[in-house]
C-alpha cells in the first residue's frame, strides 16, 4: 500500500486560487468603450434588411425574434454551401496558434477572444455541434456547443472588435482568411438586424445619397468649390474641375471622405492641383461620389449592390476608363470584387495614362487604377516638376494601409511618390510594414466615437512602432493612402505620440507640385507658412530617390 | 549594507517580482505572451510594462538615497504604463494598484533573506514614502490619459462637423489654421 500523506503534507497541496474558467464558460461582458451602438430601424429600414428595430446592446432584451436560433442555423448552412472557403476555414485548423498573437486587438487588450484562432473558434464550436458528427455526439468534448443567447452576444462583442486587417491571415500555415470568418460572422448577426449604426448609417446614406456622408450633389460641388478657393488663395491658379461631365476621358472615384474632414480634405485639394497640372481630362461624379463601400462590412450582397453604381456611372458618362482616390478598404473591394460582382466591365478600356502612355496591365479586367500607381509613373517618366524642399519640414514615415497592402501589394508605388516629394523619409521596423503592417485599429467601419478604446488598444502597435521613428529620427508625419487611416490615426496618434502628425501622400504631392503659372507660394495646404531658403528651387523632376533610411539604420537604395 | 544598495544589488530580481504582480492582472495565456515575447513592436504592452517599472525602480532608488527629495523624472516612466492602462479594462485603481505592489515585491525578497533582512525593515518606511510619492503623480497622469481621451471624442466631432459650418458661413476663422504637429485645434469663432 502506498504511503500516506500526512495532514500537514496534504494542507500544501491545497491551492485557494479559483480555477480559470476555460473560454467556453467565460461569459461575454458588454464593456464600454468596447463596442459601437446598435444599428437603428431606420438605417437597416432603408435597404430592406431583416428585423428592423431599435435596440440597446447594454440592455438585456435585444428584441430578438422568436426563432432567431433557427435563422442562424440556417444562415450558416447556406453559407457553407456557397462559400467553400468558408467550409474549409471552418474545418482545417489545427489551432496551432501562429495567429494568436498577431492581431493587434490581442496585443492591445489582452482579451484571448481577441486571438484570431479563438475569434473564429467562437463560430466554430457553433457549427461543429450543428453540422458534425463527433460534434452532435460529443458536444464539448469535441470543441462544440449550443447557440445559445450567451453565443449569440458573444458574436457581436467580437466580431465587431476585429477590423478584417487579414494580418492574422499571413501568419497562418493553412492560409485560413480569419477576416472571412468575421465578414461571414457579420452577415449573419444581420440576419436579426444586429448590426452597429456606424456602419449601418453610411450603407443607408450610400444607398440613397451615393456616398456615405449622405452629401447631395450640391453640397459635393460646394465642398470641392470650397477647396478650389483655398488652392486659388495658395497658388494664384483657379482650378476649375468638372462634374458628371458625358464623353470624359476618366472617372474619378474617391472615398467621400477626403470630401469633407481633415486632413482628408488636404489629399482632395492634392488630386485637384495634380489633375489641373496635368490638363487631365477627367470628371467627378456627384452619383458614383463614394470609393469607399460600408456594405462590405455588412454582407456581400449588400456590398455587391453599393458597388453596382461605380460601373453603372462609367457605363452613363461614357468614359475611357476609371481612376480612384487614396483608399484602403474601397481598393479590396475594387480590386478584388467588383469584377465578378458587377462585371465583366467591357465597355471600358484597359486603364492607360494620357500623359505617359503606360498601359495599367495590372487593371486590365477592372479597369480600374489605383491613384498611387497613376502618379509614380507620372514621376517615373519625369513628367512632373517637384520642389522637394518645400516638404523639409517634414520627416516623413508611411503606414501601409492594411487593405492596400495585403489586399494589393501595393508597397513601393506609395514609397517611391514619397521619396520624390520629401527629402526624408524613415521606415517603421520590420514585421510592422509592407504585408506585416498593423492596423490603424479602426478599420472596418470601427471608428465610432464611443468604441474609443478599443480604437486606441487596437491602435497601439502601429502607433507604438511610429513613436520608435520618432523617438530615433524625429519623424513627425506619417503618411498613408487610406481614408479611414487618415481619420483614425489623427486620433491615434494624438494619443500616443502626439508630436506626430498624419497626411495622405497626395497633399506631400500637392505641396512639392511647382504648377505652370503659379504665385510664389508662402503656406502649405494646411496654411502653415512654408520655411524655404531664399535660393532658386530645385527642381527634381522624376528624379532617382534619396538613400532610404530603415529602422535598422541600414541604407537602402 | 543599507536598503538602497541591496535592492540595487537585487534590482533584477525585485523587478522580476513586480513584474509578475502587474501581469497577474491579465488573463494566464496573455500574462505568459506579456511577459515572454521580447520583440517590442510585436509585444508593445509588455515592454511598455517592462521598461516601465524598471524606470520607476530607479526612480525609486534615486528617491531613497536622496532621502525623499529626489525630483528625478519617472514621468515618462509612468506615462507609458499609464496610457496603456488608462485604456484597458481597469478601473482607476485597478489600473494604478500596480504602483503599490512594489511594496509587495520588495518585501518579498527581505523575507526571502529571513533573519539576515530584518535590518531592512525599519528602513521600509522610507521606501513606501518614495512609492507612495510616486503613486500620486501616477493619479495625476491617469487623469490626464482619461480626459485626453474624452477630448479626442469631441475633436473628432468637431472635425465632422466644423467644414459644414465654415460653408454655411457659421465660423469666421481668424486665425492661422495649423497641420503638421497634430495640433488641428481650429480656434473658431462661431457667429
Amino acid at each position: 500500500m502506498a504511503k500516506e500523506p500526512k495532514p500537514e503534507e496534504l494542507l500544501k497541496t491545497i491551492n485557494y486560487t479559483p480555477p480559470k474558467t476555460g473560454w467556453m464558460d467565460t461569459p461575454v461582458e458588454i464593456k464600454p468603450g468596447m463596442f459601437c451602438w446598435g444599428a437603428k430601424a431606420k438605417s437597416l429600414n432603408t435597404v430592406g434588411f431583416p428585423n428592423a428595430r431599435d435596440w440597446n446592446p447594454t440592455e438585456e432584451d435585444w428584441k430578438l425574434p422568436d426563432n432567431w436560433q433557427e435563422i442562424l442555423i440556417e444562415g450558416i448552412r447556406e453559407r457553407l454551401s456557397k462559400y467553400r472557403s468558408f467550409r474549409l476555414f471552418m474545418d482545417i485548423c489545427v489551432r496551432c496558434g501562429a495567429c494568436a498573437d498577431k492581431c493587434h486587438f490581442y496585443i492591445g487588450t489582452g482579451d484571448p477572444k481577441n486571438m484570431p484562432v479563438l475569434r473564429a473558434e467562437l463560430m466554430r464550436s457553433v457549427y461543429r455541434k450543428y453540422f458534425t458528427t463527433p460534434g452532435k455526439v460529443l458536444g464539448k468534448l469535441a470543441g462544440a456547443r449550443e447557440l445559445d443567447l450567451q453565443v449569440l452576444k458573444e458574436w457581436w462583442y467580437y466580431f465587431f472588435q476585429c477590423t478584417e486587417c487579414r494580418r492574422c491571415s499571413v501568419f497562418c500555415p493553412y492560409g485560413i482568411d480569419t477576416a472571412e470568418v468575421t465578414m461571414v460572422g457579420r452577415e449573419l448577426l444581420n440576419l436579426l438586424g444586429l448590426n452597429i449604426e456606424w456602419t449601418m448609417g453610411p450603407v443607408a446614406a450610400c444607398y440613397m445619397k451615393g456616398n456615405h456622408l449622405g452629401l447631395e450633389p450640391h453640397t459635393i460641388v460646394n465642398n470641392i468649390e470650397f477647396m478650389l478657393d483655398d488652392i486659388e488663395t495658395i497658388t494664384g491658379i483657379k482650378v476649375t474641375p468638372t462634374f458628371n461631365r458625358k464623353g470624359a476621358e476618366i472617372l474619378f472615384v474617391t472615398p467621400s471622405g477626403d470630401l469633407f474632414a481633415d486632413p482628408g480634405t488636404y489629399t482632395c485639394m492634392g488630386y485637384l492641383m495634380l489633375f489641373h497640372e496635368l490638363g487631365l481630362d477627367y470628371t467627378w461624379s456627384t452619383y458614383a461620389s463614394e470609393g469607399g463601400n460600408f456594405g462590405f462590412f455588412t454582407s456581400n450582397e449588400m456590398a455587391k449592390r453599393l458597388n453596382s453604381k461605380i460601373y453603372a456611372e462609367a457605363k452613363r458618362l461614357g468614359v475611357k476608363w476609371i481612376l480612384g482616390g487614396e483608399c484602403g478598404h474601397m481598393w479590396r473591394v475594387l480590386n478584388q470584387y467588383m469584377d465578378t460582382w458587377n462585371g465583366p466591365a467591357d465597355f471600358l478600356e484597359v486603364p492607360k495614362s494620357p500623359i505617359t502612355g503606360t498601359v495599367f496591365d495590372n487593371a486590365k479586367s477592372t479597369k480600374m487604377t489605383h491613384i498611387i500607381e497613376f502618379t509614380a509613373d507620372l514621376i517615373k517618366n519625369g513628367k512632373l516638376n517637384l520642389d522637394k524642399r518645400r516638404n523639409d519640414h517634414l520627416k516623413v514615415t508611411f503606414h501601409d494601409s492594411c487593405n492596400t497592402a495585403r489586399g494589393m501589394g501595393l508597397f513601393e508605388e506609395p514609397r517611391y511618390v514619397i521619396k520624390n516629394t520629401c527629402n526624408h523619409f524613415y521606415e517603421m521596423p520590420d514585421g510592422t510594414t509592407r504585408e506585416q503592417t498593423f492596423c490603424c485599429g479602426s478599420g472596418s467601419g470601427l471608428n465610432a466615437g464611443e468604441d474609443m478604446e478599443l480604437r486606441l488598444k487596437g491602435g497601439l502597435p502601429r502607433a507604438n512602432a511610429a513613436k520608435y521613428v520618432h523617438e530615433k529620427y524625429g519623424v513627425n508625419m506619417l503618411a498613408n493612402i487610406c481614408a479611414i487611416d487618415r481619420a483614425a490615426l489623427t486620433t491615434s496618434m494624438n494619443y500616443w505620440v502626439p508630436a506626430v502628425g498624419v497626411t495622405g501622400v497626395h497633399e506631400l504631392v500637392a505641396n512639392a507640385l511647382v504648377m505652370k503659372g503659379e504665385k510664389k507660394r508662402e503656406t502649405n495646404l494646411r496654411g502653415d507658412p512654408l520655411q524655404m531658403p531664399e535660393e532658386e528651387p530645385e527642381v527634381a523632376a522624376g528624379a532617382a530617390a534619396p538613400a532610404e533610411k530603415t529602422a535598422g539604420g541600414k541604407a537602402n537604395v | 549594507m543599507d536598503l538602497k544598495s541591496f535592492l540595487s544589488e537585487k534590482r533584477q530580481a525585485v523587478l522580476e517580482r513586480w513584474l509578475d504582480y502587474v501581469l497577474s492582472s491579465y488573463p494566464s495565456q496573455t500574462a505568459e505572451f506579456l511577459k515572454n515575447r521580447k520583440n517590442q513592436f510585436a509585444n508593445p504592452v509588455g515592454n511598455i510594462i517592462s521598461e516601465g517599472i524598471g524606470g520607476v525602480f530607479d526612480a525609486v532608488l534615486a528617491d531613497l538615497e536622496a532621502g525623499g527629495q529626489s525630483d528625478s523624472g519617472v514621468a515618462d516612466f509612468l506615462e507609458n504604463i499609464i496610457k496603456v492602462r488608462a485604456i484597458q479594462d481597469f478601473s482607476a485603481s485597478e489600473a494604478l494598484g500596480f504602483v503599490f505592489s512594489l511594496k509587495r515585491a520588495v518585501r518579498g525578497e527581505i523575507d526571502a533573506l529571513g533573519e539576515d533582512g530584518e535590518g531592512f525593515y525599519k528602513e521600509l518606511g522610507r521606501l513606501d514614502g518614495s512609492v507612495d510619492k510616486i503613486a500620486l503623480a501616477a493619479f495625476d497622469v491617469y487623469v490626464r490619459c482619461r480626459e485626453k481621451i474624452y477630448e479626442l471624442k469631441a475633436d473628432e466631432v468637431r472635425k465632422h462637423t466644423f467644414r459644414l459650418l465654415q460653408q454655411a458661413n457659421l465660423i469666421c476663422e481668424t486665425l492661422p489654421r495649423k497641420g503638421g504637429e497634430n495640433d488641428d485645434n481650429p480656434e473658431e469663432k462661431i457667429g
